[in-house]
């Protein structure tokens, strides 16, 4: 269960593969991570918290914790943002792999972008959490509704 | 840039409504069924914020 759970927070989908339910785990993967490429490509990226003790990044702080929701993707995001700020301090160019991952802050659809994103990951944890709830305890992995009644 | 706004708020809340309707159903009549009916009230949800919003901004 528990590589399961990770796999689906990691790869959308992943859990219902497994299980081989193909077509849940195909529809999960494309709508989830083709919102969040609709994200990058809107130049949005997984920002990095804003850690401010007198409490003034707390949405900044939830955003980026909602926005990891949707697994290695937004890992391979958060890291091309710290690594595009590095290159930048030793003044070299990225590529395009690294400038499409890292989006790019003052862009017109950079806000935009970012809610792609956290759009993607808010569904991600749905999902995931919807798998722990059917398969838990030995369940068929039924919805709930078919296990209430 | 108002389009994409609107496309985003369009495609968005159909996500939102899929997924929930995908987790909360098995059957593709009943997934459809359960996203149409979601998605419908959180487009006319959006659209009364969306108003009340540019109203207040008026006054």
């Amino acid at each position: 269960m528990a590589l399961d759970l990770i796999g689906s927070w990691l790869l959308p989908g992943f859990g219902y593969l497994r299980k081989k339910r193909y077509a849940r785990a195909l529809i999960l993967f494309i709508i989830i991570e083709g919102t969040f490429f609709l994200g990058l490509v809107l130049k949005g990226s997984v920002t990095p918290p804003i850690l401010d003790p007198s409490g003034g990044g707390v949405i900044s702080f939830l955003s980026f914790l909602i926005q990891v929701g949707n697994g290695l993707l937004s890992i391979i995001s958060f890291a091309a943002v710290l690594a595009f700020k590095k290159m930048g301090d030793f003044q070299l160019a990225p590529g395009p792999f690294l400038a499409f991952f890292a989006g790019e802050q003052p862009h017109a659809f950079f806000e935009m972008g970012g809610f792609y994103l956290l759009v993607s990951g808010a569904m991600n944890y749905f999902s995931v959490v919807n798998f722990y709830d059917r398969y838990k305890n030995g369940r068929n992995g039924c919805a709930i509704e078919a296990h209430k009644s | 840039m108002g389009t994409i706004n609107i496309v985003s708020i369009i495609y968005l809340s159909f996500v939102v409504a899929f997924i929930l309707g995908l987790n909360d159903h098995d059957t593709p009549r009943k997934i459809i069924r359960a996203t149409l009916r979601r998605w419908l009230k959180l487009l006319a949800a959006l659209v009364v914020i969306g108003a009340v919003v540019l109203l207040l901004s008026h006054i």
